[in-house]
């Protein structure tokens, strides 16, 4: 069959309207050139290198709708609620007040960004579509265009959290695509730990979720996401930072299940002796695919960068990892590490790894590795002997390979968490 | 108990236990001794259940109970003990819960409530003692980073905590310095009593200057070919293995 990459997305959005139709002139200009790109940019399909397997037919096949505001969903089959925390509640992308804190610190600006536009204009429009490319990016372009909302959150200068940021998105209307957009500004000096946790609950659904976030100078972001979905589920996730001098930036990306999730995290260390730390957990099953690409780009000298990403693939499913790392002629003194390890735990499951650097400045210390291997069954037989039966000694292993990542979430209950997820 | 019959194993097509017949009875210390290639280690693998090896013919009885039907871990809950010639290092897998896991499935087994974690941590610190290890398993992984002496003493540690009532100590003393020899010999020999049986498999007779075997076998070519008792072993160090297998022919 041919499969021509001309078509447009739009056909899969027809019932959709842009964002805020009555908004601001910065965000009417973002709107219409991300109209723009929607009719111009092609859909990617398999000879295009950062989608070459990760087929986009899951959401260009359907025909999506909006979904309605007012629905009810079980807010108690989300984990992670016993966590103190200041909650946002999202469902199906609509903004949920009563759900959501009301009390909240002085330095903390949190709010939907429906609100945020206008009660905090001067920061949202020095932001807002300055990160993510609407212009060039396929899912950014839909996202820019058709968000029905998602959250603000400013960080006052000096200003440490208390508690994390939860924001809970859950996903519950068959039929629908949902675009959620939300702003992350941390200022100078600034510390906060935001939680993004998703639970798709019909199917099919689709959801596009893209964070812009300024880390300015010395301040620290910590960034944890959950994924959770169903056989029908398809989730886009992306951030784009930009980091300031001495600015800190960590993201655990902790995927449990869903038919299709793929997280674009574009870090640019644009500040000199800034840190980011990108660490993923994978763990598909069935006919689930996960797709992480992360961008790291050294734009001046003397930044590091981290990143370790582990999944374990099961069944028939698929994993990608791709993870680049640009080191710019200027970002000299650079330290990258990336690491990617896989447990491919059947004969028809599969996992493409690929590591790629750049580098254009000649005083760097930059490393990668990729490995992807099976169970060691000289391990699985030690540990059966001692009277742990094949499952209970599978799990073990499994543990212990990917503990390495979890432990990286900081709040024990996290990690206690996760672990309750992935126990079968 | 265990009574090994007419004992036939091959691994990838080739015949290397070619019908290995030997009794242990409760309170008993058999030693098997033999040159490299014999087939030793695949006995030891065959009783502990490694899945590499196809047993074309044969039976093991176990107190009672066909040990072959069984998956390792139910060997390991009806009281077989594998002692391993190479420890694996498993990072990431605690050394003490793994234990404590471990401990409690094979407790679950037999119908005994779970070790309270009071009890576990009184009988971890006598049982770390015993061996010396005392200090070098908290917080640590299973065998990671340990010396090859230590990896054989945490074995023997995991005997003593998980109490068999069968072991099998495969080539336990290879490798092993004279102060870990003496270690591991005083862990064994600490837990030998009337209700435990042990099967040591070595290529050498130091060992069994420190643990006195009831009685020493000679496994040539996949075969017992002779069998006496302690003096034997001595013979073996003296004479080597050659005249074995000449008397064997």
């Amino acid at each position: 069959m041919m499969v021509t990459e001309s078509a447009s997305i739009l056909s899969s959005f027809e019932a959709f309207h842009s964002l805020y139709p009555d908004g601001s002139a910065h965000i009417s200009a973002l709107s219409k050139e991300a109209l723009e790109a929607l009719e111009r940019l092609p859909i990617p399909g398999r000879k295009t290198e950062a989608w070459k397997y990760t087929p986009l037919s899951v959401i260009t096949s359907k025909q999506w709708k909006p979904a309605v505001t007012g629905a009810r969903a079980d807010m108690a089959a989300m984990g992670l609620l016993d966590i103190p925390s200041y909650k946002m509640v999202l469902i199906d992308g609509h903004f949920r007040p009563e759900l959501s804190s009301q009390d909240l610190p002085a330095g903390l600006l949190l709010m939907p960004i429906s609100e945020g536009k206008d009660k905090e204009k001067a920061f949202f429009e020095t932001h807002f579509g300055k990160k993510a490319d609407h212009k060039n990016e396929l899912f950014v372009a839909l996202n820019t265009r058709y968000a029905s909302n998602g959250i603000y959150l400013r960080v006052k200068k000096n200003e440490k959290l208390e508690k994390p940021v939860h924001v809970i998105h859950l996903y519950t209307q068959a039929g629908t695509a949902v675009m959620t957009r939300n702003l992350i500004i941390m200022e100078e000096g600034s510390q906060a730990h935001v939680m993004h946790s998703f639970s798709h609950s019909a199917e099919p659904i689709h959801s596009n979720v893209i964070t812009e976030i300024d880390v300015a100078d010395n301040a620290h972001l910590r960034l944890d996401k959950f994924q959770s979905g169903n056989a029908g589920s398809s989730h886009y996730s992306s951030e784009e930072v930009f980091q300031g001098r001495d600015a800190v930036y960590k993201e655990n990306t902790i995927t449990l299940s869903g038919a299709w999730t793929r997280n674009d995290p574009h870090v640019r260390l644009k500040g000199i002796n800034s840190i980011c730390y990108l660490n993923g957990s994978y763990f598909p099953h069935e006919k689930e695919l996960v797709d992480n690409h992360s961008i790291i780009d050294h734009l001046v000298p003397q930044c590091e960068s981290h990143e370790l990403y582990k999944g374990v693939v099961y069944d028939q499913s698929k994993a990608v990892f791709n993870g680049k790392v640009f080191v710019r002629p200027d970002a000299q003194k650079t330290n990258a590490y990336q690491q990617n390890a896989n447990i491919v735990m059947s004969d028809k499951a599969s996992m493409n790894s690929k590591p790629e650097l750049e580098i254009y400045a000649d005083d760097v210390k930059c490393s990668h590795g990729s490995t992807t291997g099976q169970l060691d069954k000289d391990a699985l037989f030690y540990l059966k002997c001692r009277g742990l039966n094949h499952d209970l000694a599978k799990q073990m292993l499994v543990h212990a390979f990917v503990g390495e990542v979890i432990d990286r979430l900081e709040i024990p209950a996290l990690r206690e968490y996760v672990w309750s997820q992935i126990t079968e | 108990m265990i009574d090994i019959k007419n004992l036939h194993a091959s691994v990838e097509g080739n015949e290397i236990l070619k019908g290995i017949n030997l009794k242990i009875n409760a309170g008993e210390v058999h030693a098997i001794m033999g040159p490299n290639g014999s087939g030793k280690s695949t006995l030891a693998s065959v009783l502990a259940g490694r899945e590499d090896y196809e047993i074309s013919e044969g039976s093991v009885d176990f107190l009672g109970k066909n040990l072959l039907e069984m998956d390792p871990d139910v060997r390991a809950k009806e009281g077989l003990f594998l002692a391993f010639q190479y420890p694996v290092e498993i990072p990431g897998v605690s050394n003490v819960n793994f234990l404590k896991l471990a401990l409690n499935e094979i407790r679950a087994y037999k119908g005994q409530e779970p070790l309270s974690a009071k009890e576990f941590l009184g009988r971890l610190k006598e049982k770390s003692a015993l061996v010396e290890l005392d200090g070098r398993l908290k917080d640590r992984s299973v065998n990671e980073g340990f010396s090859g002496g230590e990896k054989k003493r945490n074995d023997i540690f995991q005997m003593a905590m998980l109490s068999p009532r069968f072991a099998i100590m495969d080539e336990t003393d290879s490798g092993l310095d004279i102060d870990a020899l003496r270690i591991v010999a005083n862990g064994v020999n600490s837990m030998r009593n009337k209700d435990r049986a042990f099967l040591i498999i070595t290529h050498y007779q130091r060992l069994l200057d420190h643990i006195t075997p009831d009685y020493v076998h000679v496994l040539s070519e996949g075969r017992i070919v002779k069998t006496g008792g302690p003096e034997l072993a001595l013979e073996l160090e003296e004479k080597g293995y050659d005249w074995i297998k000449e008397a064997a022919l």
